[in-house]
């Protein structure tokens, strides 16, 4: 970006020569993110009692770590886990990706707002959903098996890595979609023409450029979701934690919040600093594959959009296919969630099951506990997505307008998020605020630290689509009303916020929902007074109330609908 | 040698439904290719052009109309025998080339004849993707990725590949548009030598009329989705059948007038005589219509002549010739001279008219 200062960045940042008035604002999620990660490792080197004199330094918790059998399990639970969370995504996202932008499907509308759905609802909902499904002992399916066929234990079992993976694929297979349906829709048609007017089969086109055109973007694809996988902890302590099948995130949660004795830091920590490693080169990788593709993507002059393949006979199958994941990704556990909410215990769902319906759940809520849920949930809605538009436009603009050197370390560092695991960026953000600023500032406890690690998650989320936006507004148009004669307070307002406007929107709406979403970091970092509405259900669902946790949910889904149906018009538009 | 006809496009309509209603991008198209032939489309932007060779291609299917391609109906609104392009007898050059990104200059140029439905017997690709590399002068460049490639290669490699089949009929959309300038006057000189060793009958589209006219065996000019001419490039240039075949091809002056007898018009040029082709009513409006290169100048003598005075207004050098821009009292004439003359800008001048390559237009 070797431009000529002539852009209103280039003039600001001449005017205060390198001093951008924006920079600051800039590297402040930055800083606090160095110092959760900064924090995090040197926890790791420590056993004793940690950031006392009395803590020593050492590598025990490493060699310890490894040297665990049982964390040698848990390792490998974690592998199989993300493996098969990534093959259900895929296997689903994939070919409904592919059908939407290339086959003459319709309404294509449906199809998106089907699967955008899915990337609103929180996974613990569905987490929960599969649990009263097939759960060994009480999913109603394993109930219904049990008594048909005489059996003792219930054949379907979720509660080990590969069902965890499954039910994790199902709630993945939309972003999937998302990811990869970009491909689709832009890659050239003429080099698809090309291959048919070269006498190659629709087959054979497939096969040998369609899909090898598509490689690099669903190779991305892949490694995203994968490493979401490795970290993810919604479903994995929803089904898992009960049965004591864990992954790494569930593990690191198992051992800072043990049931009973002292809560262990050293050795979590180590494992956290491993998987950050781990994390960081899958996702260097990522970004590779995602230049990759980005190269495949010519988009030719004209508007015209690929040639769409006649599905014919195969419509029903297609729809079929679209609509299984659907019913059976969706819409049948949260039917079960809304079933159990009435209920007083599990109950599997027959005609019995509705005599014994009623609003108890509801009458003997702690209405005052959940009423703070609701007010902290709906604070952080309205505070995160302002301050996340806030620090990402002036990380962008510096990215995208600037010809700082320190645009490189912004981008630099607005994408490390991304790469570093909820669990520890909770854990590290908790053992900050109560080893090393609690004596200044008690943030323990507090709305704020929830606030600033909500932003620091999802900065990346904002930086993404504004850059992307900010990149497509060519410096020309903004040059053009210079020498139209605006002055360069009206080329911001009649040019470049029109411009930018949809977008701003687009990720203010899609952060709203994220925060509404996030269970992870709300149970790491929770006390009585910060509690948010999905912490309150977690906290239900583990301390065996799961009808009760239920309940709550299907008040969450209610207070919260207006702004899934606006999440949804905007689902189509944005890019995650 | 008999008139072999290759393609034949019969009545072929088309129409696209776009935002603001139905567009009416091909009306009524009749066209008949001969063999060995290289034929060019030339018409301005939209007049329905690509959508043409498209339909040819078989990536469009026309709304009426048939098409042949080697004496078999490879597609007719009418009736159910539509040939995919992947079974026609077609190589196709795209305007944005469109080489396949993920593969290598031989593996684009080979994938026809190892996947296409014109393959060749394994021990024969290579032989056959060689000659093809050769003859677009991209011999030694095989393993090259097609991405690292100059626009002008990349469009010897879509050509390579679209003649590698040795197909009966080549299509070409605009593949120069998106060279510059030098290169194109280059690849264009190189296409026709190409087409004519290759033997293949070529079908060409482009919106540029010099390109037309260099190229072409015959040219077509279309616009608004028809025919207007199709002739040979001396044919097209000599002869425009109507005003916007006139305007299109070549530069031409325009003067309106009204016919005042037989064989006598009046323009702002005066009262003179042609010679008329068709008959006109007197008091009937029509166009003359007559090339720079026709006309020329004289220096303002004493005595009094019919030929009209003018002032001129600008001169441009062009090397061999210069233009001249006379004003005259009611319109402007560019008179085309050769690159020697002595007249300046400013000066006074006589425009000689001649007594032919007039036209008349209603
Ligand atoms: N897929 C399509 N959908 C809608 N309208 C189309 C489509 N393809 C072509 N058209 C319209 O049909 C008309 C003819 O288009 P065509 O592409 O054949 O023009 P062209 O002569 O090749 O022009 P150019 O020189 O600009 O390439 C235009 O008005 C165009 O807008
Ligand atoms: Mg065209």
């Amino acid at each position: 970006m070797n431009q000529k200062n002539t852009t209103v960045l280039g003039k600001i940042s001449k005017r205060f020569q390198g001093r951008s008035p924006l920079l600051p604002i800039a590297l402040l999620p930055m800083i606090v993110l160095f110092a959760i990660v900064g924090v995090f490792v040197w926890v790791s080197f420590q056993t004793g009692v940690i950031g006392t004199p009395d803590a020593e330094y050492t590598l025990q918790n490493f060699r310890d770590l490894f040297g665990d059998p049982f964390v040698l399990e848990v390792l490998e639970n974690t592998l199989i886990f993300a493996t098969s969370t990534t093959f259900v995504a895929l296997v689903i996202g994939l070919p409904i990706a592919w059908i939407t932008e290339r086959t003459t499907i319709s309404p294509k509308e449906l199809v998106y707002a089907m699967m955008t759905t899915g990337l609103l609802v929180p996974p613990v909902f569905i987490g929960m959903g599969w649990t009263f499904i097939a759960h060994e002992r009480i999913g109603f399916v394993n109930k219904f098996l049990m008594s048909a066929f005489d059996l003792n234990t219930g054949p379907i079992n979720i509660e080990n890595p590969i069902g965890m993976g499954l039910i994790e694929g199902l709630t993945l297979a939309p972003l999937a979609f998302v990811l990869s349906v970009q491909v689709f829709r832009t890659m050239n048609p003429a080099l698809e023409e090309a291959a048919q007017t070269s006498g190659m089969t629709f087959k054979r086109t497939l096969i040998r450029i369609t899909l090898p055109l598509a490689k690099p973007a669903i190779l991305a694809a892949l490694i995203y979701i994968f490493v979401i996988g490795l970290a993810t902890f919604d479903i994995p302590a929803v089904i898992g934690l009960s049965s004591n099948v864990y992954v790494f995130s569930t593990y690191v949660y198992s051992e800072a919040f043990p049931p009973d004795g002292l809560p262990e830091y050293g050795i979590p920590a180590a494992l956290g600093t491993a998987m950050i490693l781990v994390a960081v080169v899958l996702t260097v990788w990522y970004v590779q594959m995602l230049k990759k593709s980005e190269r495949y993507q010519v988009i030719t002059g004209k508007g015209y959009r690929a040639k769409q393949i006649p599905l014919g006979q195969w419509k029903a199958a297609a729809w079929l296919f679209i609509c299984t994941y659907f019913f059976i990704g969706l819409l049948l556990p949260i039917l079960l969630v809304c079933f159990m909410a009435f209920l007083p215990y599990i109950t599997p769902p027959s005609f019995e099951a509705l005599k014994l319906f009623s609003m108890i759940n509801f009458e003997q809520m702690n209405w005052e506990y959940v009423g703070r849920g609701l007010r902290n949930t709906v604070l952080l809605m309205l505070i995160v997505p302002p301050v996340i538009l806030l620090m990402a436009f002036c990380v962008s603009w510096l990215v995208v307008r600037s010809k700082s050197n320190a645009r490189y370390f912004l981008e630099f560092g607005a994408f490390l998020p991304h790469t570093v695991p909820k669990v520890v960026m909770s854990l590290g953000a908790l053992l900050l605020s109560l080893f090393i600023v609690n004596d200044y500032l008690s943030i323990y406890g507090t709305l704020s630290l929830l606030i600033v690690v909500y932003v620091i998650c999802w900065i990346p989320f904002g930086t993404r689509a504004l850059n992307s936006a900010m990149i497509q507004i060519h410096k020309e148009l903004e040059e053009a009303a210079y020498t139209s004669g605006l002055t360069m307070i009206r080329t911001v307002r009649k040019i470049m916020l029109p411009l930018l406007r949809p977008t701003m929107l687009s990720v203010w709406i899609w952060t709203s929902l994220l925060v509404y979403r996030e269970m992870t970091i709300a149970v790491f970092l929770i006390s009585q007074d910060n509690v948010t509405l999905p912490a309150i259900v977690w906290g239900r669902w583990t301390m065996g109330s799961p009808n009760v946790a239920a309940a709550i949910t299907v008040l969450m889904m209610l207070a919260f609908l207006p702004l899934l149906v606006v999440g949804w018009r905007f689902a189509r538009k944005s890019r995650l | 040698m008999a008139d072999n006809i290759i393609v034949s496009i019969k009545g072929l309509e088309k129409n696209f439904n776009s935002d603001r209603g139905p567009v009416r991008a091909v009306q009524k198209i009749d066209l008949d290719i001969i063999e060995n032939d290289f034929v060019v489309l030339l018409g301005p932007s939209g007049c329905g052009k690509t959508t043409t060779l498209r339909c040819v291609a078989g990536l469009e299917r026309p709304d009426g109309g048939s098409i042949e391609i080697a004496g078999t109906v490879v597609d007719s609104a009418k009736k159910n025998d539509f040939i995919p392009p992947e079974k026609r007898d077609i190589g196709m050059v795209f305007q944005s080339y469109a080489v396949w990104p993920h593969l290598n200059v031989y593996q684009n140029v080979s994938l026809p004849l190892t996947d296409g439905s014109r393959s060749v017997p394994k021990d024969q690709v290579s032989d056959r993707v060689m000659e093809s590399l050769k003859l677009v002068q991209l011999d030694g460049l095989d393993s090259r990725p097609v991405t690292d490639l100059s626009g002008g290669q990349q469009q010897r490699v879509a050509l390579a590949r679209a003649i590698v089949t040795k197909p009966r009929v080549l299509l070409m959309d605009e593949p120069l548009s998106n060279l510059d300038a030098r290169l194109r006057e280059e690849m264009r000189i190189e296409l026709k030598k190409i087409a004519t060793t290759a033997g293949v009958t070529t079908l060409y589209v482009t919106h540029d009329q010099g390109e037309a006219l260099s190229l072409g065996d015959k040219i077509c000019v279309m616009n608004e989705g028809r025919i207007l001419q199709m002739g040979t490039p001396e044919e097209v240039y000599a002869r425009p059948p109507n005003l916007f075949v006139a305007e299109f091809v070549g530069e031409m002056n325009f003067i309106k007038g009204t016919v005042s007898g037989p064989g006598t018009i009046k323009s702002s040029l005066g009262e003179r005589t042609y010679e008329f082709k068709e008959t006109y009513s007197v008091g009937e409006s029509v166009t003359l219509a007559i090339r720079p290169q026709h006309l020329s100048l004289k220096a303002v003598s004493g005595s009094v002549s019919a030929s009209p005075v003018g002032t001129i207004s600008t001169k441009t050098y062009l090397g061999d010739s210069v233009l001249f821009e006379i004003q005259l009292p009611e319109i402007k004439i560019t008179v085309k001279d050769s690159g020697d003359t002595t007249f300046a800008e400013g000066q006074k001048v006589k425009i000689v008219l001649p007594e032919q390559n007039w036209h008349i237009f209603k």
